[in-house]
C-alpha cells in the first residue's frame, strides 16, 4: 500500500478504501500543515485550511486527477488564497513579471557578481524574510524547498509558463540571498 | 440557470423577467423584504412554476430540466413547520428516502453531529429550541452533500454561534457545488458569498461579486462629523448608512452621489454602504 | 536543463538531485528551516474525522441518482410507503390500535350490531379524516420540501394515500372475514363492495375538499353528510331494526353493484382532482 502511486491510492479513496486516506495523510498532512503555515502565518488557520482542504478531498465528486499532486496543491493553494483575501490579507500589488530568457538567467549567474558564502540563518530569520516576500515569489519558494515539487509542477499549480515560475524563483532567491547576508552582517 | 423568469401573484408582478446564469460557489441573492428572493428561490427548488421563462440544467429543457435540479438538490423553504413529534434523526431518515439515493444512517448521524445536535438526535422537534430546529431544518438540505443546497433566510433566528456552524458546512461542501442563500442583511454574507444578486422590486439591480459592487460605490461615501442640532436636517436630506454617537457630536454615514456638505470625508464603502447606494435614490433632495 | 523526472510521489527526504546551481546555496539554508508542525493528536484526530467519511463512499452516495422519470419499482414504492409511517404521530397509531382491538373485542363478544356500525358507518368516516390528517403534515411545510425531491409529490402522496388505506383495510379485515365466515363469499364479497365504496367515496371526497378549502372544511363536511345519511336512516328504521335494515339492503338489494361502481368512481374521481391540484406546482402550500 505504501508503495502505490498517489493517483491510484486517491481512485480506492474513492471507492471508500480507509486504507488509502491514511497512507495519503500519511504522506502529505504535514507536508500541507507546513505549506498552510508558510503561506499565512497563522497556525490555527493553518489547522482550518488542513481540515478543509482533506475533507473536500474525501468528498470529491469529479473526475479522478491526473496528476494527484499537482490537483492537490493547486487546490491548497486556492484555499489559502481565498482564506488570505477574506482577511484582506494578500497583498495588491503585483510582482513585474520579468520575461527573462532561461540562458539570460544563467549567464548573469556565470558572469555576475561573487555569490556571497551564506551561513546558516536561523529558523526566524528565514521565516520572515520569507514573509517579506511577494506573494508570488513566496509561493513558489515554499512549492519548491518545503513542498519539494519540480518547477514543472510549480508552474502547473501556479497556472504560469515554465519559464515564469523560473524566473519567480530566481528573483526570489536573490531578494532572499540579500535579505539573509544583510542580516548576517548586521550579526556580525 | 434561469432564463427570462415572471411571476404574478393575484395580478401583482413579483418577479419581472430575471436570467440569471448561476455557478458554482456561494451565491447571495439580497433584496429588502418583498423583492421576490423568496418566490425566486422556490421557482429554483421547483417548488414554483414560474409565468413566463424556463430552468435549464446543464443543457437540458423543461422536464429533463426540473428532474436533474431536483435529483441533486438539497431545499430548506423559508418557512417551515416540521412535524413537531419527529425527531431529529427521524427527519433525516424521512428526508433521506425521498432521495432516492441510499443515504446512510450514520452520514445523516454525522451531519447532527457536526452541528452540535448529535446529542438531541432521538429528541422529538418540540422539546428543542427555535435555533436548534432551524439547525436540523438546514441540516436536511445538506444531507448527502447535494451538489445544490437552496437555503431561504437561513439565519432566521439562529445566533451567532450558530450561524458559524452553518457556514462551516457550506465550506464543507464540495468544489463544484452551488450554494444559493437569501438575505436582506449585506452583512452576513459578506463573509460566505463570492457572487451577490441583488434584488428589487422583482428586478435585477446587480450580478457580480462583493468588490464589484463596493467598487460601485466608491467615491460616493462620505463620513459627517456633525453637531447635535444639524442631525435632524441632515437625517432628511441625505441617506445614511450609519450613525454614530460621539462625544463631540454625531458621525453620520452618508451615501451619495455629490456632497456639498462642510467637514465631510469620503471613506472607503463597505458592502452595507455600496448595498444602500444601489438600493434608493442617494439623495432625497 | 529541464529534465526533471515526473514523480507522482517523491520520498520525503530532500531531493536535490534536479537543482540548478544558483539554487544550491540558498536551498540548503532555506531547508534548515523546520515548518511548524501539528502535534500528533490533533493529527489523529482529524484522521479519525475522516477515515468514516471514507468508508461511507464504498455505497457510493450516488448525489447524481439516475433521472426518476419513469415508474418506481415496486419494492421502491413499498420503501416508500414504509417510510411514510416516520410521518404519522404516535396518538395516531395509538387510535388505530385502539380500533383493532375494539374490533377484535366485538368479534369475540359476537355483538354484531356494533360489528356493523364500526364497519360501515365508523371506518369510511376514519378514512376520509385520517386522509387528511397525512395530508396536512405536508400542508404544514414538508411539502416544498417534498415537491423539491427526486421523488415527488405525487409518489409521495401515492404512498402515504396507500399507507392509510393499508391501515384501514386491515381495521376492516377482520370484520369483513367474520362476516364472510358467517355467511358465506357471495356475502362477503357484497361486504366488502358496501365498505370500499363508501370509504373511497369519503376519501376522495375529502382529498377534493382539502385541496380547494384546507382542512376544516375537508372534515367537517364529510362528517356531517355522512352523519347525516345516518341519522336520516337510523330515523327511518328505528335504531334497533338500522343494523339489520342496511345488512338486509346490503345482502339483498339488486342495486348494491351500481352503486357501489359509482361511489367508488365519485371517489377516485374526486381524489384525482384533489391530487392533481395538491401536487401541481401552482399550488402555494404555505
Amino acid at each position: 500500500m505504501d508503495q502505490l502511486p498517489d493517483e491510484t491510492l486517491f481512485a480506492r479513496l474513492m471507492k471508500g478504501d480507509e486504507e488509502a486516506i491514511e497512507v495519503l495523510f500519511a504522506r502529505y498532512a504535514q507536508s500541507l500543515y507546513g505549506f498552510f503555515w508558510r503561506l499565512t502565518s497563522d497556525p490555527s488557520l493553518a489547522e482550518d485550511l488542513l481540515q478543509e482542504l482533506f475533507i473536500r478531498l474525501v468528498n470529491y465528486t469529479g473526475k479522478l486527477p491526473q496528476h494527484f499532486r499537482v490537483w492537490l496543491y493547486t487546490i491548497a493553494r486556492n484555499l489559502s488564497y481565498d482564506a488570505l483575501r477574506s482577511q484582506g490579507r494578500q497583498q495588491i500589488h503585483q510582482v513585474d513579471e520579468f520575461d527573462d530568457d532561461l540562458d539570460e538567467i544563467q549567464d548573469v549567474m556565470q558572469n555576475g557578481p561573487e555569490k556571497t558564502a551564506l551561513r546558516r540563518a536561523d529558523d526566524e530569520r528565514i521565516r520572515k524574510s520569507l514573509d517579506q516576500l511577494p506573494d508570488v515569489q513566496r509561493e513558489v519558494v515554499v512549492l519548491r524547498y518545503y513542498q519539494e515539487l519540480s518547477l514543472e509542477e510549480i508552474a502547473k499549480v501556479t497556472k504560469v509558463p515554465l519559464g515564469t515560475a523560473k524566473s519567480r524563483l530566481y528573483h526570489a532567491l536573490e531578494l532572499l540571498r540579500g535579505m539573509l547576508t544583510r542580516e548576517e552582517v548586521k550579526d556580525g | 440557470m434561469l432564463r427570462g423568469i415572471s411571476k404574478s401573484f393575484d395580478g401583482v408582478p413579483v418577479l419581472k423577467h430575471i436570467t440569471l446564469d448561476l455557478r458554482e460557489g456561494v451565491v447571495a441573492i439580497l433584496g429588502p423584504n418583498g423583492a421576490g428572493k423568496t418566490t425566486l428561490m422556490r421557482i429554483l427548488a421547483t417548488v414554483l412554476a414560474p409565468d413566463e421563462g424556463a430552468l435549464e440544467c446543464n443543457d437540458l429543457h423543461g422536464e429533463a430540466a426540473l428532474a436533474a435540479i431536483r435529483n441533486q438538490t438539497g431545499y430548506l423553504p423559508q418557512s417551515l413547520e416540521l412535524p413537531q413529534h419527529l425527531t431529529p434523526r427521524g427527519l433525516l431518515r424521512y428526508v433521506a428516502s425521498l432521495r432516492l439515493s441510499g443515504i446512510r444512517e450514520d452520514t445523516a448521524m454525522r451531519l447532527l453531529d457536526e452541528l452540535g445536535l448529535g446529542t438531541m438526535a432521538d429528541r422529538p422537534l418540540a422539546q428543542l429550541s427555535d435555533g436548534q430546529r432551524r439547525l436540523v431544518a438546514v441540516a436536511q438540505a445538506f444531507l448527502g452533500w447535494p451538489k445544490l443546497v437552496l437555503l431561504d433566510e437561513f439565519s432566521a433566528g439562529l445566533d451567532v454561534a450558530e450561524k458559524e456552524v452553518v457556514y462551516r458546512l457550506i465550506h464543507a461542501l464540495t468544489p463544484g457545488s452551488l450554494v444559493v442563500i437569501t438575505s436582506n442583511q449585506p452583512a452576513e454574507v459578506e463573509k460566505i458569498a463570492q457572487t451577490l444578486v441583488v434584488l428589487r422590486d422583482g428586478e435585477l439591480r446587480f450580478t457580480g461579486n462583493t468588490a464589484e459592487l463596493v467598487g460601485q460605490a466608491r467615491g460616493m461615501v462620505w463620513d459627517a462629523r456633525l453637531p447635535e442640532h444639524q442631525v435632524r436636517s441632515a437625517m432628511e436630506c441625505y441617506r445614511l448608512s450609519r450613525v454614530r454617537q460621539a462625544d463631540d457630536g454625531v458621525t453620520l454615514r452618508i451615501v451619495g452621489a455629490e456632497l456639498d456638505l462642510a467637514g465631510a470625508l469620503p471613506v472607503e464603502p463597505t458592502l452595507e454602504d455600496a448595498y444602500l447606494l444601489l438600493m434608493g435614490n442617494a439623495l432625497k433632495r | 536543463m529541464d529534465n526533471e523526472p515526473k514523480q507522482s510521489y517523491q520520498s520525503e527526504s530532500g531531493n536535490f538531485s534536479d537543482m540548478e546551481d544558483w539554487e544550491k546555496d540558498i536551498a540548503k539554508v532555506l531547508k534548515e528551516s523546520k515548518p511548524l508542525s501539528l502535534p500528533p493528536e490533533k493529527m489523529q484526530a482529524l484522521l479519525s474525522m475522516l477515515k468514516p467519511m471514507v468508508a461511507e463512499r464504498q455505497s457510493p452516495p450516488n448525489i447524481n441518482p439516475p433521472i426518476a422519470t419513469g415508474r418506481m419499482r415496486l419494492g421502491e414504492f413499498f420503501r416508500l410507503v414504509r417510510n411514510q409511517a416516520y410521518l404519522l404521530e404516535l396518538a395516531y397509531w395509538i387510535v388505530i390500535g385502539l380500533m383493532m382491538v375494539s374490533n377484535l373485542a366485538l368479534l369475540a363478544s359476537n355483538r354484531l350490531q356494533s360489528l356493523f356500525t364500526m364497519l360501515f358507518l365508523i371506518l369510511p368516516l376514519v378514512g376520509g379524516i385520517s386522509m387528511v390528517y397525512s395530508l396536512r403534515i405536508s400542508h404544514d411545510g414538508m411539502g416544498e420540501i417534498e415537491q423539491a425531491s427526486t421523488v415527488g409529490l405525487k409518489r409521495i402522496f401515492a404512498a402515504r394515500l396507500t399507507l392509510i388505506f393499508g391501515l384501514e383495510l386491515l381495521l376492516a379485515l377482520p370484520l369483513l372475514i367474520y362476516y364472510g365466515v358467517q355467511s358465506g363469499g357471495l356475502v362477503l364479497a357484497r361486504m366488502a363492495v358496501a365498505w370500499l365504496a363508501p370509504t373511497v367515496a369519503l376519501s376522495g371526497i375529502t382529498l377534493f375538499l382539502f385541496s380547494r378549502w384546507g382542512e376544516w372544511p375537508s372534515v367537517g363536511i364529510p362528517v356531517l353528510v355522512w352523519g347525516s345519511l345516518i341519522l336520516f336512516g337510523a330515523s327511518r328504521a328505528g335504531f334497533i331494526g338500522f343494523a339489520e335494515m342496511v345488512l338486509a339492503r346490503i345482502v339483498f338489494n339488486p342495486l348494491l353493484p351500481l352503486l357501489a361502481v359509482l361511489g367508488l368512481t365519485a371517489g377516485l374521481a374526486f381524489g384525482a382532482l384533489g391530487m392533481r391540484r395538491l401536487s401541481s406546482g401552482r399550488y402555494s402550500w404555505s
